[in-house]
């Protein structure tokens, strides 16, 4: 019986030399190793008997010709699965969101949307600028129509709001306190006619 | 995969490729994974990638040592991707026929009767030294292209040969009166 360590390169080569190359090992003790390499290679030969390379070619050939198909690489059935899951989920969310977005649009309708009103306590006070003498605006007695209170309100007509008419009560009581029927863009107007007069006249002195 | 078809200029080195190469690199193919349609699959895929990439295959009269290196790999890579050897098939290798008729001791390694002993001296192999063995075979590779073809030292290649001869040689001459 051999030892492992007697096979050096060269009788390894000797002994696995191909097929083709055979002949006489180089040394009489390789010969059973190469008997059982041979024997080895011989049997998946003989397994490989039923293979026809011209078979073989024409498939071949027509897999290149064949139209890009099939991924190159193949995918697991599991992931596969899951990568066409996702697609379907996005989608029954993405519907089903729509639906209930329609339906709460349908149940706000324009006849029951309610009119968004401030608080009673935080209507703004008037503040009186200039002249000094000009009174400050009393607010009315009655607190401005609430949601809390709207049963009691005549149907709310919609841009029917009441802190317009706050403020034009306002402006009538301004108006009625300076004794001109100016507003504030015709004070503006004039306050700037006024600078303009006084910056000729400064600009003639000047000259 | 699917790749170019081939110009009426290549197919005739395709042609001679499968011709002279595809009967070896199938057996080599066949001797690690033991079924005939993965066999089949991989020589495809292996001659397909081969073609793709022969433009950058440098010529050196080794065609067959770069197809087995693209099977090596390939069935490598299945390995990997199984996580599992493949087990010898009993029946396909009772079905074997015999290949030559011969003095040598192991002769008879051929007939029916010890074909699936020859498959369990393969399974006993560890799959480097089935590898080393099969390229050798099959590739008629020297020692130093299956080092470089299985990435790994030249020293350690000849020591699968080695043991995996002896493996075999013990295993078949023990089951061998």
């Amino acid at each position: 019986m051999n030892d492992d360590s007697e096979l050096d390169p060269r009788l390894l080569d000797a002994a696995t030399s191909p097929p083709s190359l055979e002949g006489e090992p180089a040394a009489e003790f390789v010969r059973a190793e190469r008997s059982a390499f041979l024997a080895l290679g011989r049997a998946l030969d003989a397994e490989n008997v039923a293979f026809r390379e011209d078979e073989f070619l024409a498939r071949l050939q027509q897999g290149f010709a064949a139209p890009e198909t099939a991924p190159a690489v193949s995918v697991p059935a599991r992931a596969r699965g899951r990568s066409e899951l996702w697609p379907l989920l996005f989608g029954a969310a993405l519907s089903l969101a729509m639906m209930v977005a329609i339906v709460r649009i349908m149940q706000c309708g324009p006849e029951s949307a309610s009119l968004v009103l401030p608080p009673p306590n935080t209507i703004p006070e008037i503040v009186q600028v200039a002249p000094a003498d000009i009174p400050s605006v009393t607010l009315p007695a009655d607190p401005a129509p609430t949601p809390d209170n709207g049963a009691e309100l005549p149907e709310i007509v919609a841009w029917t709001d009441p802190l317009d008419d706050e403020i034009e009560a306002a402006t009538t009581q301004l108006q009625a306190a300076v004794g001109t029927r100016r507003g504030v863009d015709d004070s503006l107007t004039s306050l700037e006619q006024l600078l303009e007069k006084m910056s000729a006249d400064l600009a003639a002195d000047s000259l | 995969m699917a790749v170019s078809t081939p110009p009426e200029a290549d197919a005739e080195l395709l042609s001679r490729w499968v011709r002279e190469h595809s009967r070896a690199v199938r057996g080599f193919v066949l001797g690690l994974v033991r079924k005939q349609d993965v066999a089949d699959d991989i020589l495809q895929e292996v001659f397909q990638r081969a073609w793709q990439a022969r433009g950058t295959y440098q010529e050196q009269g080794r065609e067959r040592a770069y197809l087995l290196r693209i099977a090596d790999r390939l069935v490598c890579d299945r390995g990997r991707r199984k996580g599992v050897e493949q087990t010898v098939d009993e029946a396909a290798w009772q079905q074997l026929e015999p290949a030559a008729d011969e003095d040598e001791p192991l002769a008879t390694l051929t007939s029916g009767e010890v074909r699936g002993e020859v498959a369990a001296a393969l399974d006993r192999l560890s799959p480097p030294q089935r590898r080393v063995l099969l390229l050798r075979y099959f590739g008629d590779c020297d020692f130093a292209e299956i080092a470089r073809t299985m990435e790994i030292p030249l020293n350690t290649a000849l020591s699968h040969c080695r043991r995996g001869l002896a493996t075999l040689r013990k295993l078949l001459t023990e089951e061998t009166p």
